[in-house]
């Protein structure tokens, strides 16, 4: 093995608020040698971010580093104890002249109100002291190296101007451009969409090895880890755990949380490929789809021209399909398909331009797009929605037994309080929420137990019909896989039909009966789940799951 | 007991998680702004002053009014009560009694000057009548004896000016509390409305705050001082200028609350009480009114001080009350002459204590504001 570059003993970081000491890391040691990279992989609150800050010295005032934790990175000029600096003049050091950080979001990351170009050679400038004509041309040719098209024009626009990959490449060009021997990526592709992710992992490959820095990989993500990491530490709580080899760790995990971890990752594998399309549960004499989609337009208006002409954006463009009784319906695309806007029109929350949506149980039949007052109120106790960020959709004031019984109240669907308290006890059960626990707010639960709450108010008034967007989007791997287990077992105890709503292919794989692809308004394929990917028929399905990260499974 | 002694501990702590898990806002934020000791003490001092206000007739010895006035002691410097004097010690309170004296060493003037003769400080004395709660009392806290005693002396007109600083907080207190209530009232409409319904309704009245808050406040006091009758009583000055304040301070408020409405209607857990249900008016009471009470509650707060601030300045300026009614900015008025800065420094006194009323209200706002959103605190 080479020399090594950076080497972590012991770390110990400490938050230390008003009332309380929060070890954020403890007894951390790992070492990163030139031209590695080290995934280090965790949870949320696993303190990943932490470590990756620290080495920069990134971390708020009321962090506090123990005795005995050491941080040496080594440079032309010997090594250098990060813990040991001073002051901005010293912390540059680690601040852009030895380690770059790249950050999950990009739009975030760059100034809003300076060019790009203005932001890359400032630091230029700093760092290495050049002169302003010397700056912009290398950060011209950083940019032609990251694959921006035009740099020369690229450079003098600002970071809203660029696409989400645009900003990501950008950003990288800006932190390789000082030639650090250490680059931080703290979740960089986790807000890419995966066609765009796997463009900017192999961009990172490629700059791994021409530059030959090391590398520091922080993600939740063991799939990408597993496609660009030589080495994985895989952290909880604060520790790591183990840590070896990606072949190691990924093909043989030593410890039980990785395991577990591991064993939550939702995988493309031969069973679910070679499985038999399901048929459809046929309910009692009808095998009428439960909600049908035919030539569904969207459009928002954009703008409106001086003489009163709106300007309109089309999010959906005639999108027809069928959602089987009792199925679990996929609907995939990346950001900015309208498969969420569509699936919002199914329950009248945002309205349509032309086409029909028609939803039919079997008791009744609705025409969406013509719902009268009481008609809309019946409707909303059949179909419900689960929303992605379970922290932004349960009322913070109310209790969590006011939010499950909600619907019920609102719709008048029970006689008397005791019956509503009978129906909110019920369904906690069902969703394996503590019955003790419905007299806490809110702030008491994680994410995991808030969507299950959320889950609860969704189900309270018997729908028949469920939509579930990006339900599991933004919780963690092993909670996600419990929540997924939920929704299979709540689907099928109470004869569910749930349209998914996901960009995560793998996760729909594993869950759905049926799945369509959108792209830009459109529906691009809709098939059943083995066949659509064993035989994708249609470019672009077949380029997004080529792009979709792998778990090596070894 | 002994042999359980570990075991209640552990209960302690799993009740002490309970209350945290089941505790509602209210609670949450009382917990944080305890923990904020200039808040708390902002808070204490605070609740002295509004009790000061509410108690005025009780705790003052005398008639804040001509009716109580020592026209034997006018422009008196204050009497502190003491325990020792030339002749000895005693364990009562007591101020020396004044004369009024002309003689060839005051070249035959009218002085008043102390002599030696004691005036002990008595507890509950019955003095003037007042009406508290309904009831005709005439108790006080504390009164001498014989004749009259100044603590904080006495003005131009030998009122005292300990009677007429605690019916004064009283005044400014109630003026600021109308004074807010009206803002208060019409912010919530029309911040309301502008912030729920958006779209035109929004332009309009956001053009109506912002001309509110255009008009140049002095040059529109100065008019107004110009066209309140002289012959006004001192309740329609209490009440126009009350008025007045509330009218001009609600647009700052509005503004507030629109944000607050603008920024909570588009969460999801509004979106998620539509699905349920709910019609407009359930979900404005029910989810947006609880999540921004708090807000509301640290505004009105702060909104109060610049009420008392208003009501002063405008007093100041001679708009507002007048001599005989007692409120702070009468108070302050009074100090502005050359002979009070000259001679009769105790004028000064209730300077101290406006200043101090003003910053407690700042201080337990920047408390509230702290502690306004219980749910931001990181787990």
């Amino acid at each position: 093995m080479m020399e090594k570059l950076l080497s972590v003993r012991d770390l110990n970081v400490a938050f230390e608020t008003h009332d309380r000491t929060v070890e954020a890391v403890s007894g951390v040691s790992f070492d990163v040698a030139p031209g590695e990279v080290l995934g280090l992989v965790g949870e949320s609150g696993s303190g990943k971010s932490v470590t990756g800050r620290s080495l920069m010295r990134l971390n708020p005032n009321y962090a506090r580093f123990s005795e005995g934790s050491s941080m040496v990175i080594n440079s032309d000029g010997g090594p250098v104890d990060i813990l040991s600096l001073k002051g901005n003049q010293q912390l540059r050091k680690v601040r852009g002249d030895l380690i770059s950080m790249i950050f999950q979001e990009p739009i975030a990351s760059f100034a809003p109100a300076l060019t790009i170009g203005k932001q890359m050679t400032e630091q230029l400038m700093l760092h290495r002291g050049m002169s302003y004509p010397e700056a912009r041309e290398l950060s011209i040719d950083m940019l032609d190296r990251v694959g921006i098209t035009m740099p020369e024009k690229r450079i003098d626009q600002y970071a809203f101007e660029l696409s989400g990959g645009m900003r990501q490449r950008a950003m990288i060009a800006t932190a390789l451009s000082t030639r650090p021997k250490l680059l931080i990526a703290d979740e960089p592709t986790t807000a890419l969409d995966v066609t765009i992710q796997a463009q900017v992992l192999k961009l990172m490959k490629e700059l791994i090895a021409e530059f030959g820095m090391g590398v520091i990989f922080i993600t939740h993500d063991l799939a990408v880890i597993s496609e660009i990491a030589d080495r994985v530490a895989v952290m909880q709580k604060g520790k790591i755990l183990e840590q070896g080899t990606v072949d190691e760790v990924i093909r043989a995990p030593q410890h039980a949380y990785t395991k577990r971890l591991l064993a939550a990752v939702p995988r493309i594998d031969e069973s679910i490929l070679n499985a038999p399309a399901k048929p459809v549960k046929t309910e009692g004499d009808t095998d009428k789809p439960i909600v049908s989609v035919k030539d569904l337009t969207i459009q928002f208006s954009i703008g409106k021209s001086l003489l009163g002409r709106h300007t309109y954006f089309t999010a959906v463009d005639k999108v027809s399909f069928d959602i089987p009784k009792g199925s679990f319906f996929g609907l995939v695309g990346e950001s900015g398909s309208g498969k969420t806007t569509a699936g919002r029109s199914m329950l009248k929350i945002n309205n349509f331009a032309s086409g029909s949506v028609t939803y039919d149980d079997g008791d009744v039949r609705y025409d969406i797009g013509s719902l009268k007052k009481a008609e809309l109120k019946d409707y909303r106790s059949r179909a419900q929605l689960i929303f992605q960020d379970p922290y932004a959709a349960l009322s913070p004031r109310m209790t969590v037994r006011d939010i499950i019984a909600e619907p019920l109240e609102m719709m008048k669907l029970t006689k008397n309080r005791s019956e509503t308290n009978e129906r909110v006890k019920e369904i906690a059960r069902l969703c394996k929420l503590d019955v003790e626990h419905l007299r806490r707010f809110p702030h008491a639960f994680s994410g995991g137990q808030r969507q299950r709450i959320a889950i609860a108010r969704a189900l309270v008034s018997r729908p028949k019909f469920i939509i579930a967007d990006e339900a599991v989007a933004a919780l963690d791997v092993s909670i996600q896989a419990e929540i997924l287990d939920l929704l299979k077992s709540l689907q099928k105890e109470l004869g569910l039909t749930i349209l998914f709503i996901s960009h995560d292919l793998a996760v729909v794989a594993n869950l759905c009966d049926h799945t369509v692809v959108m792209q830009q308004g459109k529906v691009v394929e809709s098939a059943p789940t083995p066949e659509l990917f064993r035989n994708p028929q249609r470019d672009y399905t077949k380029a997004l799951l080529a792009a979709a990260p792998v778990l090596r499974a070894g | 007991m002994a042999l359980f002694s570990k075991a209640p501990a552990a209960d302690k702590d799993v009740e002490r998680d309970e209350s945290y898990y089941t505790a509602g806002q209210y609670t949450l934020i009382w917990e944080r702004f305890r923990r904020k000791r200039s808040a708390v003490v902002a808070l204490a001092i605070l609740i002295a002053f509004i009790l000061c206000g509410v108690f005025a007739p009780f705790l003052s010895p005398y008639e804040p009014n001509a009716a109580g006035r020592n026209a034997d002691y006018v422009n008196g410097a204050p009497q502190i009560p003491q325990f020792c004097d030339a002749a000895g010690c005693s364990i009562r309170p007591f101020i020396h009694k004044v004369e009024r004296y002309r003689g060839a060493d005051t070249n035959f003037r009218w002085v008043t000057r102390p002599t030696e003769e004691r005036n002990y400080v008595v507890f509950f004395p019955s003095g003037w009548d007042y009406k508290f709660l309904g009831l005709s009392m005439d108790r006080h806290l504390f009164g001498v004896e014989d004749g009259f005693m100044h603590v904080f002396g006495t003005d131009s007109g030998g009122k005292d000016i300990f009677s007429r600083l605690l019916h004064s907080i009283g005044v400014s207190l109630a003026v600021g509390t109308i004074g807010v209530l009206i803002s208060f009232v019409l912010a919530l409409v029309i911040g309301g409305a502008a912030g729920y319904f958006g779209g035109w309704v929004d332009t309009i009245l956001q053009a109506l705050m912002d001309t509110v808050k255009a008009v140049p406040t002095i040059p529109l006091f100065m008019a107004m001082a110009a066209f309140v009758p002289q012959e006004w009583s001192a309740e329609e000055r209490f009440f126009f200028i009350s008025m007045l304040l509330g009218l001009l301070g609600w647009s700052t408020l509005a503004r507030r609350i629109r944000t607050h409405v603008l920024a909570e209607r588009n969460a999801e857990y509004v979106l998620a009480a539509q699905l349920s249900g709910a019609s407009a008016a359930q979900i404005i009471r029910r989810h947006l009114l609880p999540s921004f009470t708090s807000y509301i509650i640290v505004d009105l707060v702060i909104s109060f001080p610049y009420m008392v601030l208003s009501e002063t300045a405008l007093s100041f300026i001679g708009l507002g009350l007048k001599d005989p009614v007692n409120s702070l900015g009468v108070m302050l008025q009074n100090v502005t002459r050359v002979d009070v800065l000259l001679n009769y420094q105790w004028y000064f006194i209730p300077v101290p204590f406006f200043i101090g009323l003003v910053l407690a209200f700042v201080f337990v706002g920047d408390g509230l504001r702290d502690a306004a959103d219980p749910y931001s605190e990181p787990k």
